[in-house]
């Protein structure tokens, strides 16, 4: 499968960031590409690209044409939407023929979460791909729930952002890693879009904007979470020798996680 | 916390392992003021049950308490050190066997003991796992530890930071052909956890029969140490270490408070258990009954025991 990140730049308004990034999708994407995944806030700084119910049916007939043209799935990134009466941060993923497979909303600015959107799974003709917003990525149950679903691919609109930058970036991978998954994570602020094995980086952009692309073969991870009791490959591990019955406490309300020791 | 990470080597002669990690626990002692030694799983040399090693058993295992945990005993009150017993081959009392870490303190008394949770290899037929994982209150603080394996099924460092584990000490085993993602693992885990960890790894090989054929293991030192901002130290990957580094449950736990200028706290404070039900869940390609197999695979095994 082949697969392209796009690390779109932010332009002074959303109508120019917008025709950037219909450029760059015409420019870069070939025949044969099948997902393209777009960053976080891909219209620009959220603090100043409030919800505009014109530009997002713009943006997402724009995305939504340009799956069935260039015939791939389409993460398009984020973008600030009215939901319920409250801002949220919208992220979809368009198939092929444009339809909308899966949605995540989170809320702007804190608050309760929208219900119904956690982790999302869909089944594509590549296999069973999870997709995930911003933030969520960095608390690990999410793409372990995805990944345990049957998830080899997670598509993550996100943003490394400028704090812990190394750190995030060696989190992507292992991410990747610990659970036996395939990662393709956008960004636009900090820069760090990567494309991750659970073996090894396949490609990690510096702070620039630019594209990314990579190819592997479409049975790749399935080899790789398939138990291989000679031990050679053993990251596989991570998914088989669970042990669900002691878990419990991952989902019990209580958080000690700032007392003092 | 001043910690002292021993990364032992095994001897031709397993019956010398034991003594040569009590002199590189004496040595790393010497004028360091150290509150801590870790020593690495399988410290006293490959496991019995390991291909090609069946001739180690009562060699390489021990009870607990008992003479290993005796001389180490002496030695922590020596140096007013505690020491983790990196993970040692346990007989138990009915004949049984475990996959066990013990935690000595100052005084030498067993203050915590952890037994691995997520078997490994032949260990899913020959050890009796563990079945919790709990965080060891001590003079230290909050300390959790997870055997080997365990780090490799992220649901056991995430309890322990759940549980309020500002450190968690591993022994474990590198494994050659996986060093480069296992240390960018390690560092991922710690800043996902928003914790510090310890790892301890013995250099060594073993060579026998698995699944009919000939296999060489090799483990490849690389102990590590890391805080949740990044790696803090790494051994040699074909010889015996010794690493020190300091680590401060207090940077921990202010990492872990909401704040504007670090975002270290948002892997455990953004959770959302309610919506987690999933990790309850099995694996959906989990099709295959790997205890079974594993049976299957030792019992067509013939020992030979070259290391």
């Amino acid at each position: 499968m082949r697969l392209q990140v796009h690390q779109s730049p932010w332009l002074p308004d959303a109508g120019a960031t917008l025709e950037a990034v219909e450029r760059e999708l015409r420019r870069s994407v070939t025949r044969g590409t099948d997902f393209v995944v777009l960053p976080e806030h891909v219209l620009g700084d959220p603090a100043r690209t409030p919800p505009d119910a014109g530009r997002s049916r713009r943006a997402l007939e724009l995305f939504t044409h340009l799956a069935r043209e260039l015939e791939v799935y389409v993460a398009t990134g984020s973008w600030l939407e009215h939901h319920e009466g409250r801002v949220v941060n919208v992220a979809r993923v368009l198939d092929r023929a444009g339809r909308v497979c899966a949605t995540v909303r989170q809320p702007h600015e804190g608050g309760a979460p929208v219900t119904g959107t956690d982790f999302p799974l869909f089944d594509t003709d590549k296999g069973k791909v999870g997709l995930l917003l911003g933030h969520d990525f960095w608390v690990m149950e999410s793409s372990r729930i995805q990944s345990l679903r049957g998830a080899h691919l997670v598509l993550v609109p996100g943003t490394l952002g400028t704090r812990n930058r190394e750190s995030k970036k060696a989190a992507i991978w292992g991410i990747a890693t610990l659970n036996c998954v395939a990662v393709a994570f956008a960004s636009t602020v900090g820069g760090g879009s990567t494309l991750a094995l659970p073996q090894r980086i396949v490609a990690q952009a510096d702070e620039a904007p630019g594209v990314l692309t990579a190819e592997w073969a479409d049975d790749t991870m399935t080899l790789q979470r398939e138990a291989d009791l000679s031990f050679k490959n053993t990251l596989w591990f991570g998914l088989w020798a669970r042990r669900p019955e002691l878990y419990a406490p991952l989902t019990a309300p209580a958080d000690r996680s700032t007392e003092a020791a | 916390m001043k910690v002292g990470i021993v990364q032992t080597q095994w001897r031709a002669d397993p019956t010398e392992n034991v003594f040569f990690v009590y002199d590189q626990v004496e040595e790393i002692c010497q004028g360091m003021g150290l509150d801590l030694v870790c020593l690495p799983e399988f410290f006293l040399g490959p496991a019995w049950y390991m291909p090609g090693q069946a001739d180690l058993k009562g060699i390489t295992d021990t009870r607990i308490p008992g003479p290993v945990t005796t001389l180490f005993r002496a030695l922590a009150r020596k140096h007013r050190v505690h020491i983790l017993l990196g993970s040692m081959v346990e007989e138990l009392p009915d004949g049984g066997y475990c996959n066990t870490a013990v935690l000595l303190d100052r005084q030498g008394e067993i203050v915590g003991r952890a037994h691995k949770v997520h078997a490994f290899a032949n260990e899913v037929v020959v050890c009796r796992p563990g079945n919790s994982v709990d965080v060891i209150d001590c003079e230290l603080g909050r300390l959790g530890i997870a055997v080997c394996s365990d780090f490799w099924v992220p649901e056991t460092i995430r309890m322990l930071a759940l549980k309020g584990a500002h450190t968690v000490l591993i022994p474990g085993g590198s494994l050659k052909q996986n060093l480069d993602a296992m240390i960018n693992a390690f560092r991922a885990t710690a800043f996902l956890n928003c914790v510090n960890l310890v790892y301890a790894s013995p250099v060594g090989e073993i060579t026998g029969i698995r699944g009919g054929r000939q296999i060489r293991v090799a483990f490849a030192g690389t102990s590590l140490a890391a805080s949740p901002l990044g790696l803090l130290a790494r051994g040699a990957e074909d010889r015996s270490d010794s690493l020190v580094v300091d680590l401060s449950a207090e940077h921990v736990l202010s990492l872990r408070e909401r704040r504007a200028d670090d975002d270290t706290w948002q892997g455990l404070g953004l959770r959302r258990p309610e919506a987690y039900g999933g990790v309850l869940e099995g694996f959906v390609g989990q099709g295959r009954d790997l205890v079974a197999e594993t049976r299957t695979s030792m019992s067509q095994t013939t020992a030979s025991g070259a290391r």
